[in-house]
């Protein structure tokens, strides 16, 4: 019933036009994924406080990661976890089948199989090195509005993760489901004992509680 | 790299199919060519952010997505005219009196409603169709396209919609 809006003479996708859609969009999504890479550095810590995460301590080169366990608060020392430089992000999916605050992880190369199929669908899963590296991945409830850490409030030693939201509406897709699964490859060094988060049940994240052996 | 990759293919294959619904959603809203163009790559853009979890939605997602950010654009230059004149005090023709009719409806229509009717109106599309590209029920559709069309009886003058049963 608009087709008497149309335009008599559209123009053609040219493949330059395509090419810039890519170099853009790859800029953005490094962008998004750098900061995604802090959230899921904190969602590790929020694991592992509540659900026991339990790494074996080793030296620097085989990685000394030892979660401390007690009434769910600490402190956190060592890395600064804000960084994305210990964080490689392997992919980011729309949620599927994983319900908002589903986080898995993998240790070695059987769990990181077993979890690439749960979230990924067909594809083949990056290389992952596991001496060096552990790989989570979280499904978080953000609609694509670019939920990302921004910082840790630190009040009295206790160190909380503060996840904010963009503040342009307009980048929020309406049609999406509104959660992501973010898989990361997280280098073991970079979590450092001691340390511990405060458990808040404002966060979504409390649904699993795994316990992860690092050998 | 692997995933990378493959979006990359993906999308430059996808690419012309995609820009031409954008383009044609971008043009019937606006008017301006070069505007839709700017439009229909912003969301094409987007698109590549999104690429994996759109899935077979794509193209309903181009459209949705490039008829928000048409009438963000619309929006944005009421603001900074003022307030908008009449469609009849500055429409030269049948078409331009349309757009400014369609922008300000779907303007006004809730979310749902204005996804409903961009695709099952604007773009023609069938309520299946348009149910798949939402991730949503027949029944939704007509639902909100019954609502979205009401509207629209009452705020445009369209022939073909006034002739239309719900």
């Amino acid at each position: 019933m608009f087709t008497h809006l149309d335009d008599p003479a559209p123009p053609t996708a040219a493949p330059e036009m395509a090419d810039r859609a890519v170099a853009e969009g790859r800029r953005r999504l490094r962008r998004r994924q750098a900061t995604l890479g802090g959230v899921t550095a904190a969602l590790l810590l929020v694991v592992g406080v509540v659900g026991g995460l339990t790494m074996a301590r080793g030296d620097d080169r085989d990685g000394v990661v030892v979660a401390s366990r007690g009434d769910g608060e600490g402190r956190l020392e060592g890395s600064d976890l804000g960084s994305t430089d210990s964080l490689r992000m392997l992919s980011m999916f729309g949620a599927r089948g994983s319900r908002p605050g589903v986080v898995r992880a993998a240790v070695d190369a059987a769990e990181y199989q077993a979890l690439w199929d749960a979230v990924s669908g067909d594809t083949q899963p990056p290389p992952v090195d596991f001496p060096r590296e552990v790989v989570v991945s979280i499904t978080l409830r953000d609609g694509g509005c670019g939920s990302r850490l921004a910082r840790f409030d630190n009040t009295g030693g206790v160190l909380t993760p503060v996840f904010e939201v963009d503040p342009l509406p307009r980048t929020c897709q309406l049609m999406e489901p509104g959660a992501s699964t973010y898989v990361v490859a997280l280098d073991r060094r970079s979590v450092r004992p001691p340390y511990a988060l405060p458990w808040s049940e404002k966060y979504e994240y409390a649904e699993r509680r795994p316990e992860v052996r690092v050998p | 790299m692997l995933v990378k990759r493959s979006r990359d293919e993906e999308f430059r294959e996808a690419y012309a199919e995609l820009f031409s619904h954008a383009y044609r959603t971008a043009f019937r809203i606006s008017g301006d060519r070069g505007a839709s163009q700017d439009l229909a790559q912003e969301a094409l853009t987007r698109a590549y952010v999104h690429w994996a979890r759109l899935g077979d939605r794509r193209v309903g997602w181009v459209v949705t997505t490039t008829s928000r950010l048409a009438i963000d654009r619309w929006r944005r230059e009421q603001r900074r005219a003022g307030a908008a004149p009449s469609s009849a005090a500055i429409a030269s023709d049948t078409a331009t009196a349309d757009r400014l009719d369609l922008m300000r409806l779907l303007a006004r229509l809730p979310r749902r409603q204005r996804e409903v009717a961009v695709l099952r109106y604007l773009e023609d599309w069938p309520e299946r169709d348009v149910a798949e590209a939402l991730g949503c029920s027949v029944g939704s559709v007509k639902r909100h396209a019954a609502r979205a069309l009401a509207a629209m009886r009452v705020q445009l003058e369209l022939p073909s919609l006034a002739t239309e049963a719900l």
